[in-house]
């Protein structure tokens, strides 16, 4: 099964030095696995980059270009469903969809870029990057390496907002132990209840079952079972 | 008729199976998103079966398994779909690519927690089928059954499997690894999208996740909209869709 994947990756990321930032962590892991000289995550909100992370200073400068440029491969990703895939920044075909940074891509040497969105369901909140100086696709292998990742950097960032320390994220990892669909059926609900994004109710969530020690799924369920519900500040 | 214990399943079935079929390539042609077509082959398996609950489940990127339809939506047996991370029929169908029947649900036999909860829920008998393409397994089609099904039945269910795993994969003809992984991560995302929008109604109308999902079916066939659109319209609060205009009340 590919949770062999997940686990496999999941291990790597924790193996990176812990001091470093876990957005740091999960580029470095990234640039490695899909062969890539740089890789960035980018969290994107209403199409403005509101913090960058980067394996290293060059492929933060790549998504700076891309976002204030406003076209690239990961400017596109953020509103599509699936990975941007730009294998040949040199061709006719590349500078026809990214007629702005193309050439820039190619001047600093980059000749692919993958684009991975940060997702879930209506939680948009970014971009996974790869950074290539040679053309070429990735591998099936490198492509799903790349939607772990995605999926892994977007629950770290989650955890994070919701005030998790690092050593909480072994666990929020761990494959197999979310009850997907019913976490984002809870979302959908106290997002109502707040009035709030689905990203800020997903956030309330994983913040409340930290300070109540309890798993996401278990908060999830007192919520569907309307045993728990949040209310805004001023109602309380 | 027949003379065993085993459910009946006789010629008139047969209709129903060929507008189960008809209905899918129907949604499948009119371009219907993958949550709704495979939601809809998940009824019209209870329907055409002798079967109480059907769902269908696919193995996304990440190794999990999830449910992107199902017959009902309660929180009972999405339990059942999900303890199957750990144990169960499925997983050992999408592990062997073959089908799987367990009549014994024992509590001794290869997957006790899953047959002890599927007990409790009054089901005696489990099936996973394959949805398999070119070789690659992608997921399975789980029937739970309140008395064992027939073997030709089994085989029915093999076939609805079969249309449901080139309703997933009919987009792209190329059936590489890595469409195949694309399109499995495309239609969880989808299934989360609707998830939320669920929670938003079931929230806003004080109504369960099951009635949810049929309001949301209503505000599409009602303007037009697909399942997928009225989603991502309610969740994001986008008023310039009918949709979520329509859904500010509940649609009777």
């Amino acid at each position: 099964m590919t949770g062999d994947r997940w686990r496999r990756i999941a291990e790597q990321i924790e193996q990176i030095d812990s001091s470093l930032p876990i957005g740091r962590r999960v580029c470095v892991v990234a640039a490695e696995l899909l062969a890539a000289n740089d890789a960035s995550l980018a969290l994107v909100v209403n199409r403005t980059t509101s913090w960058i992370e980067g394996s290293d200073d060059a492929a933060v400068a790549l998504d700076e270009q891309q976002f204030s440029l406003g076209d690239g491969p990961s400017f596109r990703a953020i509103d599509s469903l699936s990975p941007v895939m730009a294998p040949d920044m040199a061709s006719p075909e590349s500078l026809r969809k990214w007629p702005a940074f193309a050439p820039v891509a190619v001047r600093h040497d980059v000749l692919a870029v993958f684009a991975f969105p940060l997702r879930v369901g209506e939680a948009r909140l970014g971009v996974m990057s790869a950074y290539r100086r040679e053309p070429g696709e990735l591998t099936a292998a490198e492509y799903a390496d790349g939607l772990v990742l995605a999926s892994l950097a977007t629950m770290a960032l989650l955890q994070e907002q919701a005030g998790a320390t690092p050593g909480d994220l072994a666990d929020a990892f761990s494959p197999g132990i979310t009850h997907q669909s019913q976490v984002q059926l809870a979302a959908g609900m106290v997002s109502e209840q707040l009035d709030v994004s689905i990203i800020e109710a997903l956030v309330r969530l994983r913040a409340y079952a930290y300070s109540n020690e309890q798993s996401v799924n278990s908060v999830a369920r007192s919520v569907i079972s309307r045993e728990l519900a949040f209310y805004k500040e001023e109602e309380q | 008729m027949t003379t065993s214990t085993e459910s009946t399943f006789d010629l008139p079935d047969a209709s129903k199976l060929a507008s189960a079929f008809v209905d899918l390539a129907r949604s499948v042609n009119d371009g219907k998103d993958m949550v709704e077509v495979f939601s809809m082959l998940a009824e019209r398996c209870v329907t055409v079966l002798t079967v109480a609950a059907c769902g269908i489940l696919v193995i996304d990127p990440m190794g999990e398994l999830e449910v992107i339809g199902s017959s009902n939506h309660s929180a009972h047996l999405l339990d059942l779909f999900q303890v199957q991370n750990v144990e169960g029929p499925c997983l050992q169908c999408c592990r062997t690519g073959t089908a799987v029947v367990d009549t014994e649900l024992s509590a001794n036999g290869p997957w006790p927690g899953f047959a002890t909860a599927a007990r409790e829920q009054g089901y005696v008998a489990v099936y996973a089928v394959p949805l398999a393409a070119r070789g690659i397994v992608v997921g399975a089609l789980n029937l739970f059954a309140n008395q064992p099904i027939r073997a030709d039945e089994l085989a029915v269910a093999q076939a609805l499997a079969d249309a449901a795993t080139i309703a997933l994969l009919q987009a792209d003809p190329r059936e590489d690894e890595v469409v195949v992984t694309r399109r499995l991560r495309l239609v969880v995302e989808e299934r989360n999208t609707i998830e939320q929008a669920k929670g938003v109604l079931s929230q806003r109308f004080s109504i369960d996740a099951q009635e949810a999902f049929v309001q949301l079916r209503r505000a599409g066939e009602r303007t037009g909209t697909r399942l997928i659109d009225v989603a991502t319209s309610v969740v994001n609060r986008d008023i310039s869709y009918d949709a979520a205009r329509l859904l500010a009340n509940p649609i009777e």
